[in-house]
């Protein structure tokens, strides 16, 4: 499930923060990367160039703790709630999540871990409470539906720089919480077999390094869904993180809202309920058998 | 009036620019000079909007997904592989590669791209559930085993044996293997593949945009009526442009197979495309009526006053329409032929008598006044009693024959005044005849009167006799008419579209889907309450699995609360164990009755529901093991998990109950399963709704008379309710707990053959209803009811006959197709009252019933035979067309309007001169006078 969590890691909430201020109050102990001269030469030179500095730039918060709720609206406006608690251990060759549902009571215990392998298919498994086994799953569509709601594996997994073809757009200005924030709009073009789409614009904000927007488009070029981040909050004065994420499908008027309760980045910067320091994620809570004794 | 009907036609010109403009701002396609929209081509609008059927269609398309499915199919002749050889493959992987990339395409499913959802071998040594493309890499990458496999896995093995032999399925599978075990995939088979194999085919979902209302509301503001209309046209407009994308794909492929495609939009834009093509003959028939008056008058101005008139009447109207924002549809599409008719009629009295009279009269201005003071009764009177007829249509609950009642209304009025003024003022300005009175025409209808009116005089009780039985035995005749629709009959059996459904469905599967929707009782609380609840009996769980007692409120709380939830929970029929068992036998009971060719439900050729889902996820869970390929049950449920059990969050350490399983959290979370998998247009949204209350099962059908779909509706409807009353319950038994769930037919081939059904009946009403307006009125203006109820017979005679005869020879009739009847009556009842008019002129001028009906026959016949012939020749125009229900109004039309001219001539006359004892009685009062 290393798409889920990267939700929260590159495609909805890149980089933060004005360089000089961010390091004043920068708790993480991950430095932020200086912000190079970007390459002007060409949108593509450009576009690419933006595309690896928030790529750069979203590394080193180690493990994420999410407790989110889901809610999917019909075309009618009627909607249902999901509960899900989401673990995520970064790592060098891929990240590991579990994502646990915790609502409603028929599914709740269901649990799906993934070992991301960025250029490889990603190993995944799911424990059903209800038959009391852990199944391995291979080969799932990265186009595939996450859940039954509008977002898709692709919608939550990183924005790997090498997977799509990068090009600057334009400079412009949008609302984010209410507040008229300027943005540059870089297109991305998947360059991978089973993308749902033929291109995105991710819509960044150079000011605090993150995205604030990403329009979807379909096979044929029309525009299919639109996501927007809001209510952002910065952790270890480090890492920006949207606790609302709402994808919103424009042919079928269905949308999903997550709404992020409680976050926590760098477990280990956190102390627990008796006071004593944390330890970040282990690798053991991450494997086939800490699935199955959940 | 020229310059009214030229406001009326300027305004509605620049009401349809502004719309159409706002439609496709809409589209997204905004351009300076936008394609007119004229026409209203919603389904819906043939529905009342508080249709519950419509409303249910309405539901679904919200809940689940809108879409229509399209079937594209052609046959690979190679008898081993089907459409599992190579060249096949390829075809369909390019097609639905290149179908996929089409606008407003959802999702295209093909042997190509559906989900091969498997228990196999992962990597070295591991092995678990493989979610896969069947094919996918590029086909001609596969050697025959692995192309035989996925025969296999799509066909199941027995199928397969019988299309590659069974020795090659045998070594595919091993000397051991049970043919049994590889079920194959039901989803896809009669859907992509034939069972043999030979027909593919590729589906194709497409969706009908939904607007945000929010954008309806910014381009429409408070212009509703436009804002209801332009999602359709904009809907239509998708999924028409896609499928002529779709047509020019498959005519570029080079594979060199033939491809057949079939599908509702294909059908809607078929109708569409022959309607327009239909509307060339509105042309031809003003040019039929022209040359026709030419041919009578054999002047210019003969020609060029009544189309003047009917041009000038049809552009007041539509601009009437159009600036009142309403569009036209397929049935106010006729209204200019309407207008055209009973503008001609009119016009036609007028001319007659003026070139009658001119040679008469010195002064233009006495003649004129005499040609208006002999025809302003009657053509008043034909103008009110059409549009009597016309607005009594407006009862109708089927908006486009309201509509049409307006509209035809609206005309007749508008005709009537442009005639009455245009022609005066047309008249006055044609010079006076130089040739001094001739007799010669006036000579040759008195010599026919003078033959025929002694001869209905003697004949006159035989032919009223002969009138009254076969009216009785056509009343008899049309008591067993049957109104009936099949899309099928609607086109020439060479147009494409008809060809390709019949190939389709004779090799693959049916062409038409019906939905039946379950719905489980509706949660009365709210999502907020429900988790709060949750929460409270997690604790209370909680408290209880760690040994400590509950104090006697907190149970009692417990007890409330777990009532509370299990009430709610019942809704949930979508995970109901209860539900699903019983829906799978309603199912296979459905199948199994299609199997006999002599049931109405022999027109099911296929359905889908979720329950193929489960199936196959608690098939592939347990291994691949045929046995497991059935519906979860508890019985599947470890004994162990059938406790209650706490795990902890990692983070905050709060314990977290996961409660008892049962067959119903099995069925969940197989759909989590399942989910977990699919691409977001194989997703159950379209199969279960998001909070599980809403099940829909849909069922191909094979196309068919609407008359069969109601007898396969009922028969469905029969059976659910007398054999499954849990699932199929009314809404009060599903609230109070008696009944699992509501079941309602719905979709657009169970929409329209409901409608057809309420059009017959509404016509059938609105034409009683007009019929005895006209003959009070009769009675009223002549102050006979003898009058009035002899009017009856040549007003029926015509209408009666042919559809009588239709009825003794058990042809239905084309629901649209009858509204002939109400334009022909139009024209009965007009010819009827010009000659009891100039029939009651001479009566009250002293005259006995010969020399009246002499008198009639002067001075009517020449119009009411010139108003036959030319509304004749116009009928038969659309005796051309292409769209069987104009083809059969021009048929219709042809012999109502001919009969009526009979009617009036023989029975009429002989009716009237029953009237003579009764009159002479009064002939002194009329002599006192």
């Amino acid at each position: 499930m290393w798409k889920i969590c990267s939700i929260f890691v590159f495609s909805f909430a890149i980089l933060l923060g004005a360089a000089a201020g961010a390091r004043a109050e920068n708790t993480s102990g991950v430095p932020i990367p200086d912000v190079p001269n970007f390459p002007r030469t060409s949108p593509r030179a450009y576009g690419t160039a933006l595309a690896k500095y928030m790529d750069r730039y979203d590394t080193g918060w180690k493990d994420h703790y999410a407790k989110s709720k889901m809610t999917l609206y019909d075309a009618r406006g009627d909607f249902v709630r999901r509960e899900v608690i989401q673990l995520v251990r970064e790592g060098a060759k891929g990240d590991k999540s579990i994502l646990r549902f915790r609502s409603p009571a028929d599914i709740r215990g269901v649990a799906a871990l993934t070992h991301e392998h960025p250029r490889a298919t990603d190993d995944s498994w799911l424990y059903l409470p209800a038959s009391r086994r852990v199944r391995r799953i291979s080969g799932a569509n990265r186009s595939a539906s996450f859940q039954g709601t509008e977002f898709t594996y692709e919608d939550l997994s990183s924005l790997v720089v090498e997977k799509y073809g990068w090009r600057y757009l334009e400079e412009s200005t949008i609302a984010v919480d209410g507040k008229s924030t300027r943005i540059s709009k870089v297109e991305a073009k998947p360059n991978y077999r089973d993308s749902g789409y033929s291109k995105l614009i991710v819509y960044l904000n150079q000011r605090l390094w993150r995205v604030e927007r990403v329009d979807y488009f379909d096979h044929a070029g029309r525009p299919l869904k639109v996501l927007t981040n809001s209510k952002w909050r910065k952790h270890h004065g480090r890492f920006w993180r949207p606790m609302r994420v709402d994808m919103r499908n424009l042919q079928t008027q269905k949308r999903t809202v997550l709404d992020i309760s409680s976050m926590f980045l760098n477990l280990a910067l956190h102390r627990k309920r008796d006071g004593s320091r944390r330890s970040n994620l282990k690798e053991s809570q991450f494997t086939r058998a800490a699935l199955a004794t959940h | 009036m020229l310059g009214l009907s030229a406001v009326a036609a300027a305004m509605g010109a620049r009401q349809v620019k502004r719309f159409s403009a706002q439609v496709d701002a809409l589209r997204g396609v905004a351009t300076k000079d936008a394609e007119p929209k004229l026409i209203d081509a919603r389904t819906d609008i043939w529905f009342d909007p508080e249709d519950v059927g419509l409303r249910r269609f309405k539901d679904v398309e919200k809940e689940f997904i809108p879409e229509d499915i399209v079937l594209i199919a052609f046959e690979e002749p190679n008898a081993k592989w089907g459409v599992f050889s190579p060249r096949a493959l390829a075809a369909i992987a390019k097609l639905t590669k290149k179908i996929q990339e089409v606008p407003y395409v959802r999702h295209v499913r093909s042997l190509t791209a559906s989900p091969w959802i498997r228990w196999d071998a992962i990597g070295a040594d591991d092995e678990g559930l493989v979610v896969t493309d069947l094919f996918e890499r590029a086909p001609a990458r596969y050697s025959s085993d692995e192309r035989l496999k996925r025969m296999v896995a799509v066909l199941g093995a027995e199928r397969a044996s019988r299309v590659a032999g069974r020795a090659a399925v045998r070594r595919l599978l091993g000397k051991d293997a049970r043919f049994e075990d590889h079920v194959g995939e039901p989803r896809l088979v009669h859907g992509v593949v034939s069972e043999h194999a030979r027909i593919g085919a590729i589906q194709v979902q497409l969706l009908r945009p939904q607007l945000e209302d929010k954008k309806l509301k910014t381009i429409f503001g408070h212009d509703s009526e436009s804002a209801r209309i332009a999602p359709a046209l904009v809907a239509n407009d998708a999924q028409w442009g896609a499928l002529d994308q779709i047509r020019t794909i498959l005519a570029n492929d080079r594979s060199g197979y033939r491809f057949h495609m079939t599908g509702m939009p294909v059908f809607e834009q078929n109708q569409l495309y022959t309607g327009q093509k239909d509307m060339m003959f509105v042309g031809a028939m003003l040019a039929v009526i022209a040359l026709a008056l030419m041919c009578i008058f054999r002047r210019f101005s003969g020609v060029a006053i009544p189309m003047l008139i009917v041009g000038t009447s049809i552009a007041g109207m539509l601009g009437s329409i159009w600036w009142s924002g309403d569009l036209l549809n397929n049935l106010t599409a006729i209204a200019p032929v309407i207008v055209t008719a009973i503008g001609v009629a009119d016009s036609v009295h007028l001319l007659v008598m003026y070139f009658e009279l001119r040679p008469k009269y010195s002064d233009r201005q006495t003649l004129v006044t005499e040609v208006v003071r002999r025809n302003a009764l009657p053509v008043f009177l034909t103008s009110i009693t059409t549009a009597a007829g016309f607005f009594s249509l407006t009862i109708s609950e089927i908006i486009p024959l309201q509509m049409l009642g307006y509209t035809g209304g609206l005309g007749a009025i508008l005709a009537y005044l442009v005639t009455m003024a245009v022609m005066p003022a047309a008249l006055s300005a044609l010079p006076l005849s130089k040739k001094s009175a001739s007799n010669t025409e006036t000579e040759s209808e008195t010599r026919a009167s003078e033959r025929l009116v002694p001869w209905i005089l003697k004949h006159r009780a035989a032919i009223v006799g002969s009138s009254l039985v076969v009216v009785g035995v056509s009343a008899l005749g049309m008591s067993r008419v049957e109104i009936d629709s099949n899309f099928v009959n609607w086109f020439h059996p060479d147009n494409p579209v008809i060809t390709d459904l019949k190939w389709i469905e004779k090799h693959l599967t049916g062409s038409a889907d019906l939905e039946i929707v379950f719905y489980g009782a509706k949660s009365n609380t709210s999502v907020d309450a429900a988790e709060r609840r949750a929460h409270r009996i997690e604790q209370l769980e909680l408290k209880q699995l760690g040994q400590k007692t509950l104090t006697a409120q907190e149970q009692r709380e417990f007890a409330k609360l777990r009532r509370d939830e299990r009430r709610d929970e019942r809704g949930r029929i979508a995970v109901s164990e209860r539900f699903l068992g019983q829906v799978a036998r309603f199912e296979r009971r459905i199948i199994e009755e299609a199997k006999d060719p002599n049931s109405p439900i022999s027109l099911v050729t296929k359905m889908e529901s979720a329950l193929d889902v489960l199936r196959k996820v608690h098939f592939v869970q347990h291994q691949n093991q045929a046995r497991y390929f059935t519906l979860p049950t508890s019985a599947d449920v470890p004994r162990e998990a059938r406790r209650p059990s706490v795990i902890f969050d990692e983070m905050t350490e709060e314990p977290m109950v996961i409660p008892a399983q049962n067959g119903s959290s099995l069925a969940s979370q197989y759909y989590v399963q399942y989910e977990n998998g699919a691409k977001p247009t194989e997703n159950l949204s379209r199969l279960i709704t998001a909070d599980r209350r809403g099940f829909r099962l849909n069922a191909r059908l094979k196309q068919a008379p609407s008359l069969e779909y109601q007898k396969a509706f009922n028969r469905i409807r029969k059976i659910a309710e007398q054999e499954f009353p849990d699932i199929a319950g009314t809404s009060a038994q599903v609230r109070a707990g008696h009944a699992l769930s509501t079941m309602s037919l719905t979709g657009k081939q169970y929409l329209f053959a409901n409608m057809i059904h309420h059009f017959s009946h509404s016509l059938v009403l609105s034409m009683a209803i007009a019929l005895l307006a006209i003959t009070c009125l009769i009675m009223l203006i002549y102050r006979s009811v003898w009058i009035g109820l002899l009017s009856l017979i040549p007003n029926v005679l015509p209408l009666t006959i042919p559809l009588g005869l239709l009825g003794l020879a058990g042809i239905p009739i084309d629901g649209p197709s009858i509204i002939v009847v109400s334009v022909a009556l139009g024209v009965c009842v007009d010819d009827t009252i010009h000659f009891l008019t100039r029939f009651w002129l001479a009566r009250t001028q002293g005259a006995d019933i010969p020399k009246a009906l002499r008198f009639t026959f002067r001075n009517a016949g020449a119009p009411l035979t010139y108003t036959t012939l030319i509304l004749v020749a116009g009928f038969a125009i659309l005796t051309l067309s292409e769209f069987r229900p104009n083809k059969l109004i021009g048929q219709l039309g042809v012999i109502m309007i001919g009969l009526a001219w009979i009617a009036d001539f023989v029975v009429t006359p002989a009716a009237l001169s029953f009237l003579e004892r009764r009159n002479s009685r009064s002939s002194e009062a009329v002599g006192e006078i």
